[in-house]
């Protein structure tokens, strides 16, 4: 679905991305994990269509990415932003409609099918009952489900995520997670999700791809990524690990 | 305080701020007093529904692009551009010369793009226009001009006086073949403009979420970006040539707006460009309504502006606590 090779990225003198080069199938939840720094974030945004001055190559389903006009980029790929800001008091329900413009002409209003597909998707990640808040006056969890759901509308077959749990209390990180995985497991939706908590990653993600100074250091199952070892190496610092008593996934513990 | 179904409203605001329009100030009260006052009013309530229509759809657009309640259409710096010709043709003495009676006005507008390739050229990084670099390069352009300005009114002697009311906002005009002719041109611009930012209406609603969420919905925002802040700035180069710089109309009516029709740029434009026109048609009936003695229409809608300001910073605080 997609594929990266020999990516290269620099900001004036920074090489923020070096030579990365994998593949992602359908249906797969990747977690893309690394310290600080690391080059995740900018990863996220070349897969996503945002930067284009790269080197290398990235490819989405058959096409190079450069063959996309950002309408047709839309209708393939979807993006959960980490920074969210809403200056006006648009209602939840119009924020999720918005993820089917790629879909609409200019001036043209939602059909009977649109307005099916912004339902379910408020529904699937449970805010369907928030749809007539405005958005400026939601909780911080309210908010994600309502972003995610945006995401959900645009009907992805790759869905990208950048830190969708920061500031999430317990409930709300499942919450998010677990619709992610049940469109990857039962949608074949392809979501590569930026994590900075390694639990999460370990837990809802088959396959981890960790990122070390802009280079891709290990691309693996979690059980063999979170290692102590290349833990210790990558983030500089001593971590224990465990497993979860019930998944058997490894847990990390500072 | 969200009603989103007052949309109506506009329509019938205009149609009093026509009629008061036509039927207040000196000369007596009527929609059709005499031939002669007729043909001063007329022409100053079209110009102000131009006026205050262009100024306030730029400014509700501009909001949404920049993804900021604060920003208006004299942000950009095309306003003191054209302001400043207005000046330097006033000291010249054009006003009255060849080839025509509106060269004042072209050497306005004239100014006002020359802002624009200014302000353009300064914003520009790597073939991109960051939102932040064109405001910078938009305030920076404006206090150069507005220096400008103040040299060329301490140069001014005895046509100072001309200068204020007419940089300080003037919608006094006499239809002259001259007059019809850019009132013409002007409302063919102005129209086009606010057609072309209605249909982009879906696109400036995904861009309030900000520029990388917009691109990946689908919108491209480099080329949208350009293209809106050209529409804008040649509107405000025409319309501040012929009316001079009335503040507060693009700040404060797409507020307004939004409390009638809710923030969706699709009712949104319309809604502000006709309540736009209304508040301006209002606020110069207001200003040539003293007696003999004219206000710059620029200072009334100051006057009425601040307070609708202090109104909505009042609302927003007691919805804190």
């Amino acid at each position: 679905m997609i594929a990266a090779n020999h990516l290269t990225y620099r900001y004036g003198t920074i090489t923020a991305l070096r030579d990365i080069s994998f593949q992602a199938a359908p249906g797969e939840m990747i977690g893309l994990i690394g310290p600080n720094g690391s080059g995740k974030s900018t990863l996220l945004s070349c897969l996503a269509g945002l930067r284009v001055n790269f080197s290398g190559r990235i490819t989405i389903g058959e096409k190079d990415i450069s063959g996309y006009n950002s309408q047709a980029l839309a209708r393939v790929i979807s993006v959960v932003f980490q920074d969210n800001y809403f200056p006006f008091d648009f209602t939840a329900y119009e924020i999720v409609a918005m993820g089917r413009s790629p879909f609409l002409k200019a001036l043209q209003d939602e059909t009977a099918y649109d307005q099916k597909i912004i339902e379910e998707a408020m529904r699937q990640s449970d805010c369907w009952q928030l749809k007539d808040r405005p958005i400026t006056e939601l909780s911080g969890g309210e908010r994600q489900r309502v972003i995610l759901s945006r995401a959900l509308a645009q009907q992805p077959k790759v869905l990208l995520m950048d830190e969708p749990t920061n500031h999430l209390d317990l409930k709300h990180q499942r919450l998010i997670l677990d619709t992610a995985r049940k469109l990857s497991c039962q949608g074949g939706v392809l979501v590569i999700a930026v994590l900075h908590d390694l639990n999460l990653a370990a837990s809802f993600c088959d396959r981890i791809i960790l990122l070390h100074q802009g280079a891709l250091a290990a691309d693996d199952r979690p059980n063999e990524v979170l290692s102590e070892s290349v833990l210790k190496s990558v983030y500089e610092t001593d971590i224990d690990i465990v497993l979860h008593p019930r998944t058997k996934r490894p847990q990390i513990l500072i | 305080m969200r009603s989103r179904h007052l949309a109506w409203l506009s329509p019938l605001a205009l149609l009093l701020a026509v009629l008061a329009g036509l039927s207040l100030g000196p000369g007596g009260f009527g929609w059709y007093v005499s031939p002669e006052i007729a043909s001063i009013r007329l022409p100053r309530v079209l110009l102000g529904a131009l006026v205050g229509m262009g100024l306030a759809v730029s400014g509700a657009a501009l909001q949404a692009v920049l993804g900021n309640a604060l920003a208006e259409p004299y942000l950009l710096g095309v306003s003191g551009g054209a302001a400043c010709g207005t000046a330097l043709a006033l000291i010249l003495g054009l006003s009255a010369g060849l080839p025509g009676a509106f060269t004042l006005q072209l050497f306005s507008f004239f100014f006002g793009v020359a802002a624009i390739f200014l302000v353009y050229r300064l914003a520009r990084v790597h073939g991109r226009l960051p939102s932040e670099t064109m405001i910078l390069s938009g305030v920076v352009v404006n206090a150069f001009f507005s220096g400008l300005i103040m040299l060329l009114m301490s140069l001014a002697g005895r046509q100072l006086q001309d200068m204020i009311y007419i940089l300080m906002g003037n919608l006094g005009i006499l239809f002259t073949r001259d007059t019809v002719f850019l009132l013409a041109m002007t409302s063919v611009l102005v129209a086009a403009g606010s057609v072309y930012l209605w249909i982009q209406s879906k696109n400036l609603n995904l861009l309030t979420l900000g520029e990388a969420q917009a691109q990946s919905m689908g919108v491209p925002v480099e080329r949208l970006k350009k293209t809106v802040f050209f529409i804008i700035a040649l509107m405000v180069a025409a319309l501040v040539s012929l009316a001079g710089v009335i503040g507060f109309i693009g700040l404060m009516v797409p507020h307004l707006g939004r409390m009638l029709s809710g923030p969706d740029n699709k009712r949104l434009l319309p809604v502000s460009g006709l309540l736009g026109a209304s508040l301006l048609i209002l606020s110069d009936t207001l200003a040539r309504s003293f007696g003999n003695f004219e206000i710059p229409v620029g200072v009334v809608t100051a006057l009425l502006g601040v307070p609708f300001f202090i109104f909505l910073l009042w609302r927003k605080k007691s919805q804190k606590i």
